[in-house]
């Protein structure tokens, strides 16, 4: 698992995993776009996005870090902490 | 004079459901409960949907003797052939109750706001149906019944139909459907006149024109007809989900037709789905 560094790798993996899992063409992942209102997730898509992205970056996201999650920006920030190793979570 | 005698018969009908659901859920199904543990079975959930069974039954009973109600069942013959999963437009009040008269054993998938109310709290934990606070599990306990012999009931809307049309559909249903292997029975239900809507009084039902609930069963809609099986879930709920809101939006259709309206109840209900895209198939209103 090679973790991707910058907020823009970060970015570029969420776009991927978006148009893979739910169809979501890339223009509309921006880091503004909120995840349920413009995105349409739902519960159960965050947990296998959650999944991909464990696979993906091996960082794991608990159930609190996937409720503070509204944005794509907020799961950027999320997952740059984690590899970063501080404990800090975006709210 | 009719007036009165229409808003006494509405007040014993609705008394009767009012009253009669609280003593189920307050009283009886509370002492059941205990004399079914006391006896050493752990089915009292199933003991308790029974009795709600006949609880929903004698109350759709009287209210067709007292000419407030009339319930007709088209093609329900699958209903019988269960464990079914039932997935329904949710345009009264009393749909549940036309469920649960119908159906000897049904786990309903209940929102926060049924499951926390003081009314009916005592009844939804009697009875086990499936709480939806946190989407993620509930699909797994609903597909978990299923998978037990089971049968379902999921209102993909969430909340009551609105009166100009269907609202989005919440992906839970096809989600069920995915993870417990199983065939989606879509159900229409159509009221006539539109009454019991969400956030109308009781004081407003339209007794004069005896309402009339059509309950339609259509065809099963078979996951492996509509996927390959190599699509990721949520891909796979998202497409299931557009199956389901074509098959409600053509009824939709047809029922603002057949009242003499026009298509534009059917359009504005399509709306958000021929708008968005891929958003019409829904999702929750919040990622919980």
């Amino acid at each position: 698992v090679s973790a991707p560094a910058s907020d823009d790798d970060l970015l570029g993996l969420l776009r991927r995993l978006f148009a893979l899992e739910f169809e979501i063409p890339a223009e509309e992942v921006v880091p503004e776009a909120h995840l349920v209102d413009d995105l349409d997730l739902d519960s159960v898509d965050a947990v296998s996005l959650a999944a991909r992205l464990e696979e993906e970056t091996g960082v794991v996201l608990e159930e609190e870090d996937l409720k503070a999650m509204r944005t794509v920006a907020s799961i950027v920030e999320t997952v740059r902490r984690r590899i970063a190793g501080s404990p800090d979570r975006a709210s | 004079v009719a007036r009165v005698w229409d808003l006494s018969r509405i007040a014993v009908g609705f008394s009767y459901f009012g009253l009669g659901g609280w003593v189920l859920a307050a009283c009886v199904l509370p002492l059941q409960r205990l004399v079914h543990r006391w006896r050493g079975r752990d089915d009292a959930d199933l003991r308790a949907q029974r009795t709600v069974h006949a609880g929903a039954r004698s109350f759709l009973g009287l209210a067709r003797r007292m000419g407030l109600v009339q319930v007709e069942w088209r093609h329900d013959a699958a209903i019988d052939r269960g464990p079914v999963l039932v997935v329904a437009n949710h345009p009264s009040l009393i749909d549940s109750p036309i469920f649960a008269a119908r159906m000897r054993q049904v786990d309903f998938l209940v929102s926060p706001a049924w499951s926390t109310n003081p009314w009916l709290r005592g009844l939804v934990t009697a009875a086990g149906y499936v709480r939806t606070e946190d989407g993620a599990a509930s699909v797994q306990e609903a597909a978990a019944r299923l998978r037990a012999g089971r049968s379902v009931v999921v209102y993909p809307e969430g909340t009551r139909t609105a009166p100009e049309g269907m609202g989005r559909l919440h992906r839970g249903a096809a989600h069920v459907a995915l993870e417990a292997g199983c065939d989606l029975l879509p159900v229409w239900i159509r009221t006539t006149p539109r009454t019991l809507m969400k956030g109308q009084s009781w004081t407003d039902y339209p007794a004069a024109s005896r309402p009339r609930w059509i309950v339609e069963v259509g065809a099963p809609i078979r996951p492996a007809e509509h996927l390959d099986g190599s699509e990721p879930r949520a891909l796979a709920a998202r497409r299931l989900t557009g199956i389901l809101r074509d098959w409600f939006e053509a009824r939709s259709g047809r029922e603002a037709r057949e009242a003499g309206i026009g298509a534009a109840p059917a359009d504005a209900a399509g709306k958000p789905s021929r708008a968005a895209g891929r958003r019409g198939a829904a999702g929750g209103d919040a990622v919980r």
